[in-house]
């Protein structure tokens, strides 16, 4: 009887409406509250002290602002002439160059990285992993 | 009041202002217009360039934690491709990509009625191993999906007739929100097989992808996040869920930015009684 009742609130598919109904929504809550962190994190931690952190904090400005709606509004006005400087072409310059660049370099040096360990392993340069401190 | 209990106050007001600040505008939609940046558009000329009929890989790799913003992503792309009267088999590197692919067909079929399964779109299913399951593919996608989510054999299905290995595939769109996906797709098919790879992406994830966008074309444009979603809806001229969620997260954007400004302040004001 329990049974029963139990098939008949879940349907036919008691697995797919465990998904739909509590996996789901309960997956997209849990990443949602990451914006909140964020903020509170943006609030208490991205403070000005230094030259890098200025740096940080501009283009960090320039990147969120282009990424928003508005952020094509409020330089829309700009002539052809200045078009770079309108926020979501510097914010796709910003991602497109810099970004890359530095991307690129943690790339490579990862790849190289484990190429160094590799090898130190081969030529049994690195034994710690053996039990041996030297 | 105490230091910690002023700092447990302070972010509950974040918290607090931040949830009223995303729900206005997904109650009472803005309307702000997004401008298309060239990813977007290099994603979106890749499906509207491929000729009709082809038959093209939809790959979801990702569960539902992401689905906020890759869902529209899906169903955007999915809505083209159904345009170009393309053919599209959905394949799954992740155990919930199935399901996320169920929805963006039921999605797009309110628009494409006319679709039938196995004629126009097949769901192959969940395939485990990732790049391992893609170098397999490119020898034989028989071998790897023998049969698809139903049962019917590989062989049986209409749309699938002459299609053997990943070579005969017009181009791969991996959605993907983490490993496996873009990047095993790009080495997988595109650098072994020369299938043009496309995809979309978190916006959290986008910027370690860019590097591949370069002029070997290892992957043809690329969406990251939301708002990229809601450029392809503006690219094939359709309001979708993204366009109305964007202005959320413009309104969640400017907020933060104003958490900064505050917080400066604050810290300035700290370090100058300090001085005194």
């Amino acid at each position: 009887m329990v049974i029963a009742c139990t098939q008949a609130w879940l349907g036919s598919k008691p697995f797919d409406y465990l998904f739909d109904n509590a996996y789901m929504p309960l997956s997209a809550t849990m990443f949602s509250l990451l914006a909140f962190f964020i903020a509170s994190a943006a609030y208490r931690a991205f403070i000005i002290r230094s030259f890098e952190s200025n740096l940080l904090m501009i283009t960090a400005v320039i990147v969120i602002i282009g990424r928003t709606s508005l952020g094509g509004m409020l330089t829309g006005w700009l002539p052809e002439s200045l078009k770079f400087w309108h926020l979501p072409n510097l914010s796709d310059f910003i991602m497109e160059f810099p970004n890359t660049a530095a991307q690129r370099a943690i790339m490579i040096s990862a790849a190289l990285g484990i190429i160094g360990s590799s090898l130190r392993i081969i030529l049994g340069i690195e034994r710690s992993y053996l039990g041996s401190d030297k | 009041m105490s230091a910690v209990s002023n700092t447990q106050t302070e972010r509950r007001i974040v918290f607090l202002v931040l949830l009223v600040a995303v729900a206005l505008p997904l109650i009472f939609p803005i309307g702000w217009k997004t401008e298309v940046s060239s990813y977007a558009k290099m994603a979106w000329d890749l499906i509207e360039t491929t000729p009709d009929s082809s038959v093209v890989i939809f790959s979801f790799d990702y569960d539902p934690s992401t689905m906020t913003e890759l869902q529209p992503m899906a169903e955007a792309m999915l809505d083209h491709a159904w345009s170009r009267n393309q053919k599209v088999i959905a394949i799954a590197l992740w155990p919930q990509g199935m399901q996320m692919a169920d929805q963006a067909f039921t999605a797009a079929l309110l628009n494409y009625p006319n679709k039938k399964y196995g004629e126009d779109y097949v769901s192959l299913g969940y395939k485990v191993a990732g790049i391992v399951a893609i170098q397999a593919m490119g020898r034989s996608l028989e071998e790897v999906f023998p049969a698809d989510l139903k049962g019917t054999k590989y062989a049986d299905i209409p749309m699938l007739k002459d299609i053997h290995n990943l070579k005969d595939i017009a181009y791969v769109n991996s959605l993907s929100s983490g490993v496996p996906g873009i990047k095993e797709w790009i080495m997988g098919a595109r650098d072994i097989s020369q299938t043009p790879v496309t995809g979309g992406t978190t916006a959290v994830s986008a910027p370690g992808f860019f590097p591949y966008v370069n002029s070997q074309n290892q992957l043809y444009g690329l969406l990251g996040g939301l708002k990229a979603a809601s450029e392809y809806e503006t690219l094939i001229g359709k309001i979708g869920s993204a366009t109305v969620k964007m202005d959320a997260q413009s309104v969640a954007h400017l907020l933060i930015l104003v958490f900064i400004l505050i917080g400066n302040i604050k810290a300035f004001r700290q370090r100058k009684r300090r001085q005194t």
